[in-house]
């Protein structure tokens, strides 16, 4: 028991909360991995996880995804007094990071954008919406349209009058 | 049961319970929270034929006002929960975003032509990146009215860059004073203006940007026709004003008012004058207290380099004028003096006191002017980049007038035991075609001392032609040494 729980406390968690998803589905994080969601960690501040934390707006898929990223980057506080660990982790979180917004189909990329939004994390709300921006880069109209099923509400006039708008802008 | 999450900060794009809170928030999140909502259940009757929107056929794209209203305009909806649980759940899209998700992401959008595509994606779209857009940058061939309604398009520009360069001058689609009004009166938030070749603008225009309280950095590059007074005019209402930078206006001459003032009332931290044969370096003498607050100087005078090889004045010299030295320029960092003509041993300073007052400085570039490297490194410790540009000159010595270049190897010496911040030396040599110590005025070996003594990760040599395969060895040891570019160096072979 004591070993376990001086584990437990070098993990640099300490206390374990359990987060429940929309669809019933319970994850057993430590407060430190939880608290990257400030939303949480607002709760933990007030006491009120208890009981486990109910997010009624995140699928348990999604949910699977954003405690695995919040497991991988807590470690990068505890991980910054070692300058040598420190870096060989950021090349493994970067790393990481690219194939989890690489691999996501747009519904799921959504998703996962509402839900780090929801539950307000920062640096996989800014990763994700970075990777819809990288994903609009260098396409026409037509082809953001298609890539993120956007209904074309412009008459042929009014687009027309945008384009002649548009074109004085040179680009840098 | 867990958790109350409604006590936390509520999300635009959620569907919320509390009636109270919907009248607690602002107008934009409201208008959000109805188009997402519309948007969801416009998704949930997805086996109806799909509806257009209702507001879609009454906004027009050219006003951006009438806009935001086709939000508002939609029938009052049902409230509908997110992704209920019992119904199938409908695929989460782009149109699921709140507004305030669209803008994190149009904010990570660099570049302006992606911008534009964005722009005619979606009504929705176009109105959110007309409100967002910080900066445009413009060519040639944009007629006063259009330009009208791009300034009306987007309000809040922060930036904006008019490029006429390469156009010809008579061409007439050129920006004039009235174009520059319209911007300043409807782009007020503006803080950082660049018009480059822009002949049709004179004083009258340049005037209408002191409707810009918010200017922080200007830029005016080749603009013939604006005068002294029309800068001092502008400089009345721009009282933010602390980055300026002038280059090739030789419309600004004679009087120094607006360098008086600004010394006196401004809070210039850049100021860069380059090429503008109307502005002497004795004129900035007269900048005054301004010195105080500035962190970065340059000034490139604008003459032949030619006048550098032989004996020469600088024409704006006046013998009966007094001049004041005693400038106090503690917070400079950044300075750059080019092809200024100075006399070492007479009365003819100019700026060549400069580099030697500033004890902060650390970075310094000096084209084509001597200045006594030993007193400068003895008061410039901080130095981390210097740059020296050298032309040889006439030097009085013991035995006699020498001809040879300024940097000697006691001013290597000198750098090498001062400056022990020194990270970044360039130096270029003209006109040294086949000389040899102790024409050069130091030795290869003095260079590779200073290498040693310093922490210099980079050095660069343009034109070095004394400079050999020894001189290489001799650097190769060099303990921190990352970077060196040689440029037009004949000498060094591949061995």
């Amino acid at each position: 028991m004591a070993a376990a729980a001086a584990e437990a406390t070098t993990d640099g968690g300490g206390k374990m909360i359990i987060l429940i998803s929309a669809d019933g589905k319970r994850f057993e994080v430590t407060e430190a991995v939880a608290s990257q969601s400030q939303l949480i960690s607002n709760m933990i501040e007030d006491d009120c996880t208890e009981n486990g934390v109910r997010l009624p707006n995140v699928d348990g898929d999604i949910l699977t995804m954003v405690v695995d990223y919040c497991n991988m980057h807590a470690g990068d506080a505890a991980a910054a007094g070692d300058t040598m660990k420190a870096s060989s982790t950021e090349e493994e979180l970067k790393k990481f990071d690219a194939e989890l917004v690489q691999a996501l189909e747009n519904p799921v990329l959504f998703k996962l954008i509402l839900a780090a939004n929801f539950l307000n994390i920062k640096s996989l709300l800014d990763m994700t919406c970075q990777r819809v921006a990288d994903m609009m880069s260098g396409k026409t109209p037509e082809q953001m349209r298609e890539t993120f099923s956007i209904e074309n509400d412009f008459t042929p006039e009014e687009e027309a009058a945008i384009r002649q708008e548009n074109a004085w802008a040179f680009d840098d | 049961m867990g958790p109350n999450l409604a006590s936390y900060p509520a999300q635009p794009n959620k569907v919320q319970q509390e009636p109270d809170r919907h009248r607690r928030e602002g107008t934009r999140r409201r208008r959000a929270r109805v188009r997402a909502r519309w948007s969801v259940e416009r998704y949930t009757r997805e086996s109806n034929p799909p509806a257009l929107p209702p507001a879609c056929a009454a906004a027009t794209s050219s006003s951006v006002a009438s806009a935001p209203a086709l939000f508002f305009s939609a029938p009052p909806l049902p409230l509908l929960c997110y992704a209920p649980r019992n119904n199938p759940k409908p695929a989460v899209s782009f149109e699921h975003l709140s507004e305030e998700l669209i803008i994190k992401i149009l904010k990570k959008i660099t570049r302006t032509s992606d911008l534009n595509s964005l722009s005619l994606v979606s009504k929705q779209l176009y109105t959110i990146d007309a409100e967002q857009r910080a900066a445009i940058r413009l060519g040639c061939g944009l007629a006063t009215e259009d330009f009208l309604a791009l300034c009306s398009r987007f309000p809040n520009l922060l930036k904006v860059e008019i490029d006429y360069s390469g156009s010809t001058p008579g061409n007439g689609n050129h920006i004039d004073n009235q174009g520059l009004f319209v911007l300043s009166s409807c782009c007020t938030l503006l803080n950082d203006i660049t018009l480059t070749f822009c002949s049709k603008i004179n004083d009258a225009g340049i005037v209408c940007l002191s409707y810009c309280k918010k200017l922080i950095s200007l830029k005016l590059n080749s603009l013939p026709e604006v005068t002294s007074s029309g800068l001092l005019m502008l400089f009345f209402g721009c009282k933010a004003l602390s980055s300026l930078f002038i280059n090739d206006c030789k419309g600004i001459a004679g009087s120094t008012e607006w360098l008086e003032y600004l010394g006196t009332d401004g809070s210039l931290e850049e100021l860069v004058v380059n090429n503008c044969q109307g502005i002497s370096q004795y004129d900035f003498l007269k900048f005054g207290r301004g010195w105080m607050k500035l962190k970065k100087f340059e000034f490139e005078n604008k003459e032949s380099l030619w006048k550098h090889f032989g004996p020469s004045h600088d024409s704006s010299y006046n013998a009966n004028c007094v001049y004041k030295y005693d400038l106090c320029c503690q917070n400079l960092e950044d300075l750059r003096l080019a092809r200024l003509i100075t006399e070492p041993e007479g009365p003819e300073i100019g700026l060549r006191f400069l580099p030697r007052k500033c004890k902060a400085l650390e970075r310094l570039c000096l084209e084509y002017m001597l200045t006594d490297m030993i007193v400068l490194s003895q008061s410039c410790k901080n130095l981390k980049s210097i740059s020296l540009w050298m032309i040889p000159g006439l030097f009085h010595e013991p035995d006699g007038i020498v001809f040879r270049m300024g940097l000697t190897e006691e001013s290597l010496e000198a750098l090498a035991n001062n400056c022990h911040l020194l990270q970044d030396v360039e130096l270029v040599f003209t006109g040294v075609e086949h000389w040899k110590p102790p024409e050069i005025g130091f030795t290869q070996e003095g260079l590779v001392k200073l290498m040693h003594y310093c922490p210099i990760r980079a050095l660069t040599l343009n034109g070095a032609l004394f400079f050999n395969d020894k001189g290489m060895k001799g650097l190769s040891s060099a303990p921190f040494l990352e970077t060196h570019s040689l440029i037009d160096s004949k000498e060094i072979t591949d061995y």
